[in-house]
């Protein structure tokens, strides 16, 4: 118990940061990220790679949920005072990407972890990775474009 | 406009509550799991019928809607002829992007690529019987240098017997001549230090005009400028080249003689340069449609080829509209429509009655 509190205490923040720039919904990254840990902590030894472990279910989780709800504008639009204008016009765009673009775009772009690595935490292969990374920066510069003032 | 890099790390200001008394006090309800084998192999098989079938209709919609018999090329300039079917890129679907094919009228909509066909920027040729376009060559984890490598590639219309006829990180855009023997395209092929790149509207993706045979032969580069040319387009006479030209945060359309000399520029400002069709040139060439950031809103605009008497013709709030397509009897333009809300229904086609 003492790594998984001592992997929260190191990795939360960023992961749960991670899951709300996929799901825009706090309450949703919030179950999502208290789930997985909570799940991993049942399985104790059983988890060769907790940390991978963590990140992957928490994703599963959150993608689960975001499906039967949209993300909130409002709570994104409450992170203005937070981050900078150009995050916000980002947070406001990734719900009109795919999840999978979503997810890739996210754990690469946001948490630093390569293709192959992404690969591992979303079940997917590396080429498809590639993909999904290819068109979502596509969409997101037609997005991202639409946003600024002219 | 700032990298996604600096964007995304613009979130590590978002406040994360903590959790842990809430993780070690509930009760773990279970993880989604992922669909079993069963499952994926009874989607696939769904998948192609369904490509089966697209394929079919295409060739049956093409054949009818052409004015021309499918062997004839014309030196000539094109005369407008039927509008027949429209290619276009889903990018909202929840599996992936599959190319579909709908009629002008929007009925009888049908998937012809699948969302793991990956397929961007189709190109009909003018005899209405091939497509080109970018495919991928090799995923980045086959390449010795780790990165996808793309390609140009020729197809008949409904997909099959699809030829490559180039490679590189970033191949993109093919148009066709408008006699059928040339294909222009923009790349960075002759800079191999240049990795992948977001080709179109980026200042850092330096990609130049190349114009090749319709077989991949005799590939000759028509510019050669640090500031990233691409999405070249024939004029109906095929006498010029049309392309847009990215400088600082400006995109700038550019005319040149199909040989590459002779550049100059059609319009420039906030013209949306990163879509499938930044612009279109309209049948008999004597105008260009695209799409413009104006304070507050989008706007369809048209330029004349000379570069003179440019208007708005289309916009609407609160909604990006790109990807303007001129259709082949000079009736409609066809566009994307992209409302701005994170709410909303994703991007949808649209058609506009041509002034």
């Amino acid at each position: 118990m003492a790594g998984l509190e001592d992997m929260y205490e190191e990795h939360g923040g960023k992961l749960w940061r991670a899951l709300f720039l996929y799901a825009g919904d706090r309450e949703i990254t919030s179950e999502a990220l208290a789930e997985a840990f909570a799940q991993a902590l049942r399985r104790g030894d059983e988890l060769r790679s907790p940390e991978r472990w963590v990140w992957r279910s928490a994703f599963r989780i959150a993608g689960g949920r975001a499906l039967e709800t949209t993300a909130r504008e409002d709570e994104i639009l409450d992170t203005r005072y937070e981050v900078p204008e150009e995050t916000t016009q980002l947070l406001l765009a990734l719900p009109q990407l795919t999840r999978k673009q979503r997810v890739a775009l996210v754990l690469h772009y946001f948490c630093d972890y390569s293709l192959r690595e992404v690969a591992e935490i979303t079940g997917s292969t590396p080429s498809a990775v590639g993909v999904h990374l290819h068109r979502g920066r596509k969409r997101l510069r037609e997005l991202l474009l639409g946003d600024d003032d002219g | 406009m700032a990298d996604l890099k600096t964007r995304f790390r613009g979130a590590d200001g978002i406040p994360a509550p903590h959790l842990w008394a809430d993780i070690t006090s509930r009760e773990p309800r279970g993880v989604p799991s992922e669909p079993g084998p069963a499952r994926k192999i009874l989607v696939a098989a769904f998948a192609m019928v369904i490509v089966a079938a697209a394929i079919a209709f295409a060739i049956r919609a093409i054949g009818g809607g052409s004015s021309r018999p499918a062997s004839e090329t014309s030196p000539q300039p094109i005369a407008p002829k039927a509008n027949g079917l429209i290619y276009f890129q889903v990018s909202g679907g929840k599996d992936g992007s599959p190319t579909d094919a709908i009629q002008p009228d929007g009925s009888g909509r049908q998937e012809v690529f699948g969302p793991d066909k990956y397929i961007l920027h189709v190109a009909w040729s003018p005899d209405g019987t091939q497509i080109a376009y970018v495919g991928i060559v090799q995923y980045g984890k086959d390449s010795p240098d780790g990165q996808a490598h793309f390609g140009i590639f020729v197809a008949n219309a409904d997909g099959s017997g699809a030829r490559q006829l180039t490679e590189g990180v970033n191949e993109g855009w093919p148009s066709w001549s408008p006699d059928g023997t040339q294909i222009a395209f923009s790349s960075t092929r002759t800079d191999p230090t240049v990795r992948e790149c977001i080709s179109g509207g980026h200042a850092s993706c330096p990609t130049d005009i190349y114009v090749m045979n319709a077989d991949g032969s005799n590939i000759t580069r028509l510019t050669d400028d640090p500031a990233p040319e691409y999405a070249p387009a024939w004029s109906p006479d095929g006498s010029r080249i049309a392309f847009v030209r990215t400088v600082g945060d400006t995109n700038v359309i550019e005319v040149m003689e199909a040989d590459g000399k002779g550049v100059a520029p059609i319009a420039s400002g906030t013209i949306a340069g990163a879509g499938e069709h930044p612009f279109s040139w309209s049948p008999e060439g004597s105008q260009i449609v695209f799409a413009s950031r104006v304070p507050g809103s989008w706007e369809m605009r048209v330029v004349k080829a000379d570069g003179t008497g440019e208007h708005m013709i289309f916009t609407e709030d609160g909604v990006v509209s790109t990807d303007p397509i001129w259709s082949p009897d000079g009736s409609l333009i066809a566009f994307s429509s992209t409302p701005t809300r994170p709410d909303a229904d994703q991007t949808q086609m649209s058609a506009a009655i041509c002034p």
